[in-house]
């Protein structure tokens, strides 16, 4: 007989059990669907009886292989503090009823015994059928209606967010998640999202999300201190730069930095933000070229192009729609974008049909 | 050398170029690698990729790598097979993105060479026809039509005014860096570009007022140099010349960020007469030099032998063209020195200098008098009223017999305000109206010319007037067959010219072959 050693986390014993007498777990998928790193959270397909849903337990053990050295306690009470922010927020969320955002159907902490840490605080989401990158093509034009609907539901779906003083800051594909066969496109992972009214313990006045996509002005080591405007202008870059990767497969980032001379790039330019400001908008231009030749139809790829100008334009406290810039409180607004998308869709929709 | 075409005085002001060139010869580059701020890493997208493979998770990893500057894990480079294989999903942007991270991978990212120019050619029928003709209009339109494309992009308006200084349309290039320095007062390729423009317009306060506005001038060696270089052409002391040397001392920075500045100081030392100071502030402006440092001390060179040093010693110096046509010059290689002056011009065409010196070379030395003439119309194009580059087409056409062509310029010449002119450049183009005349077959009028600039030229103190003027006559009267020739040979032949005047001695030997009688000949 051969023992097999049981990993002493309780997060990844649930399989088989009943949460909160309604939930039954599956089984485990791993990792969960636009949640913040899968390594951080281990996820379930749970069933109450009439649906599936998506369990997402919060993995302790995972911050103890990353923080070695890190008190138990210090690292359980900064992880209970930041689940606990998530879970107020997603409540705010269900609260509200916001449609295009990922929503919470339960949420809850199983107990279970015979681990060192038996806690294991959960919450359960619809389930998605995945993020965009798993359908997503880049060439062609077959998908453009499609494309223009996602980004439309994505608008939505900050726009929503603002509504409930939240800030989401880590759009990036992978948080875009899909239901309804594809038809329906809405946000995911809250994780890393800022509020103007909460405090979030990850709030330090850094990018909160993932760095490969943060504004520039991240990326060149400055950031805006008014918590609502730096959340804001955030939001809107980083919906610009999703729109560019659903056309053409790259980042605004990444085609800002092929755009820029290599000398400067945020990984060799240490001169600040005011120094570089001209030279990122010469290359942003030519990025913008660059995404601009990607579309046959030019009437068609210049709205695009327009939409991208104002939302990723390099200068956070120029960024936004240009009429929305002279309007108090609308610089940051999603309503210019959220119809004119709605009318690209409908006239793309016709296009193909 | 002491030709007209010599800089009276010279300071370290930037020299200004295209932006692409600007950025490939370091100027504005920092020179300390950084990590990247923040936490990037790209566990998350890999975590991805290894769960799913699709183009979608594969531009995901691909573009995160990219930003992050990760490119040797197994997992990217899998991303990167798929996104080749798959074409057809992939899409043109994607595909580029991978071939900039494989240009990265194998080194192939574009380096700068020891000459960059927007068009490198000798032929200067070629380059009038660029600047004269469509190529150079088709610049101007596109550049024109970027401003309005692109307005708020400051490198645009930079470009623009560039063009504008490049054609004497100083009014609109005056215009377009204002609203370059607007949309980027802190940017130090505007800020130097419009230092050059300001101080080349004789707005030199200007040039000031805008550097010190800027946030960045006290800790930035490139601007406090143009900053400390410019208070001095207008006899300024600069406040900043102290932080300037703070800055030298500091050791945050590269010699190469430093060298304008360490020959600024340089500059700034030797005028107040400390040499000892000067020399070894120009010996630290040598560690790594640019071309405007390596000819700032080559004119510091001219000025004081004692600061002598070889400037081909310095072969990673890009666009040293000043610098060696200078040399080349002093040590008689004329068409060395000419095609220098050439480049020259074509890297700083909103220059008169360099078109001074090489239509110089063209038509006095080389006998190349139409490449001369072509050079002299592109320098007007610059400043229509430069009494060099007037001198030097009145006198090409005059000895090539075409004095109706050369009547337009002389009236050119007459319309200046000569009050002006400084007494070299009076005595000059005197000795040049008598050779029109005499050329003209009005003898005594142009006989009493030179008489009047050798009197000119004798009150200068600088003896290579003097030779020139003699030399020159001479071989007007050695043509004319005047009787007074003999005499002034005889002058000309008991002359005892320096050895730096080389050019001097170069023109008297070819008059002197002149005399030698035909039978010999």
């Amino acid at each position: 007989m051969s023992i097999i050693a049981r990993p002493d986390n309780a997060a990844l014993a649930l399989e088989g059990k009943l949460l909160k007498g309604k939930w039954n777990v599956l089984r485990r998928i791993d990792p969960p669907p636009g949640s913040t790193g899968g390594f951080f959270s281990i996820g379930y397909v749970v069933h109450d009886g009439e649906r599936e849903a998506f369990l997402k337990a919060l993995n302790f053990h995972a911050f103890f292989a990353l923080f070695p050295g890190k008190r138990v306690v210090e690292i359980l009470a900064e992880r209970t503090k930041a689940f606990e922010y998530e879970r107020t927020l997603l409540l705010r969320v269900k609260d509200h009823r916001l449609s295009k955002v990922s929503q919470l159907l339960d949420e809850g902490e199983e107990i279970v015994m015979g681990f060192t840490i038996p806690q294991v605080p959960y919450l359960i989401f619809e389930i998605a059928e995945g993020d965009i990158r798993s359908t997503i093509r880049f060439a062609g034009e077959i998908d453009l209606a499609w494309k223009l609907k996602s980004l439309h539901d994505v608008a939505v779906g900050l726009q929503q967010l603002y509504g409930i003083k939240v800030g989401h800051n880590d759009l990036k594909p992978s948080n875009v998640l899909l239901y309804e066969s594809g038809f329906v496109s809405k946000l995911g992972d809250l994780g890393r999202s800022l509020c103007s009214d909460i405090v979030a313990p990850h709030e330090d006045g850094s990018f909160p999300g993932d760095f490969t996509y943060a504004p520039p002005e991240f990326l060149y080591r400055f950031s805006i201190p008014d918590l609502s405007i730096r959340m804001k202008a955030t939001d809107v870059y980083l919906f610009g730069s999703l729109l560019v990767f659903y056309f053409t497969g790259t980042t605004m980032n990444a085609l800002l930095f092929k755009n820029m001379n290599e000398h400067f790039r945020w990984d060799r330019w240490s001169g600040g933000f005011d120094p570089i400001k001209g030279y990122l908008i010469d290359g942003f231009y030519k990025a913008l070229q660059e995404f601009q030749s990607h579309f046959s139809d030019i009437k068609f790829g210049e709205k695009l192009v327009e939409m991208v100008r104002y939302c990723c334009w390099p200068i956070p406290e120029q960024r936004g729609h240009p009429k929305g810039l002279q309007q108090l409180g609308e610089q940051y607004g999603f309503h210019r974008m959220i119809s004119q998308l709605d009318l690209l869709s409908k006239k793309a929709e016709i296009r193909f049909r | 050398m002491d030709g007209i075409f010599e800089f009276k005085e010279r300071n370290v002001i930037p020299i200004w170029r295209d932006f692409k060139r600007t950025v490939r010869m370091g100027e504005l580059a920092d020179q300390v690698r950084l990590s990247i701020p923040g936490t990037a890493n790209i566990g998350r997208a890999i975590a991805d990729w290894n769960i799913m493979q699709t183009i979608g998770t594969a531009a995901d990893l691909v573009n995160s790598a990219y930003v992050a500057g990760y490119f040797d894990r197994k997992e990217v480079e899998e991303a990167i097979r798929l996104i080749r294989q798959d074409k057809l999903s992939a899409g043109k942007s994607l595909i580029e993105l991978v071939e900039a991270i494989e240009n990265i991978q194998t080194g192939h990212e574009e380096k700068a060479g020891s000459v960059l120019l927007e068009f490198d050619t000798e032929d200067v029928q070629r380059i009038k026809r660029v600047f004269d003709g469509e190529v150079f209009f088709r610049i101007v339109h596109r550049t024109r039509e970027l401003t309005r494309s692109e307005p708020r992009n400051p490198i645009v308006w930079v470009e623009m005014a560039r063009l504008y200084s490049t054609t004497n349309q100083n009014d609109k290039a005056e215009l377009a860096m204002n609203i370059a320095l607007q949309l980027a007062p802190d940017s130090r390729f505007v800020l130097r570009a419009a230092t050059r423009l300001f101080v080349h317009l004789g707005k030199a306060e200007k040039a000031l007022f805008y550097l010190k506005q800027s946030a960045a001038l006290e800790h930035d060696p490139w601007l406090l140099s143009a900053h400390i270089a410019t208070s001095s052409s207008i006899g300024r002391f600069s406040k900043l010349n102290r932080q300037g040397f703070t800055l030298v001392e500091s050791k945050n920075y590269s010699p190469f960020d430093l060298t304008e500045l360490y020959s600024a100081l340089g500059t700034l030392e030797f005028k107040h007469g400390e040499r000892k100071k000067a020399k070894g502030l120009f010996n630290s402006s040598l560690i790594k030099p640019n071309d405007n440092s390596l000819a700032q001390l080559r004119w510091i060179s001219h000025e004081d032998h004692s600061f002598d040093f070889d400037p081909f010693a310095f072969q990673r110096v890009v666009n040293p063209f000043e610098t060696y046509a200078f040399e080349y010059f002093n040590r008689s290689q004329w068409k060395d020195s000419y095609d220098n002056s050439i480049r020259w011009l074509l890297d700083t065409p909103y220059s008169v200098q360099p078109a001074a010196l090489a239509s110089y070379l063209a038509t006095c030395i080389l006998y190349r008098y139409e490449e001369g003439i072509a050079v002299c119309k592109l320098g007007l194009k610059v400043n229509h009223k430069d009494p060099v580059l007037l001198n030097n087409i009145v006198f090409a056409y005059s000895v090539t017999g075409r004095p109706e062509k050369a009547e337009y310029y002389l009236g050119q010449i007459m319309g200046l305000d000569w009050s002006t002119l400084e007494s070299e450049q009076v005595t000059m183009l005197t000795a040049t109206i008598g050779l029109t005349q005499m050329r003209n077959g009005a003898i005594a009028l142009g006989k009493e010319f030179y008489f009047k600039a050798l009197t000119l030229a004798k009150k200068l103190p600088n003896l290579y007037y003097k030779y020139m003027v003699i030399i020159n006559f001479t071989r007007e009267l050695l043509l004319a067959k005047d009787p007074d020739m003999h005499e002034f040979k005889k002058e000309m032949d008991d002359l005892k010219i320096e050895s730096h005047f080389t050019d001097c001695i170069f023109m008297r030997r070819e008059v002197q072959k002149l005399a030698v009688p035909s039978s010999i000949k």
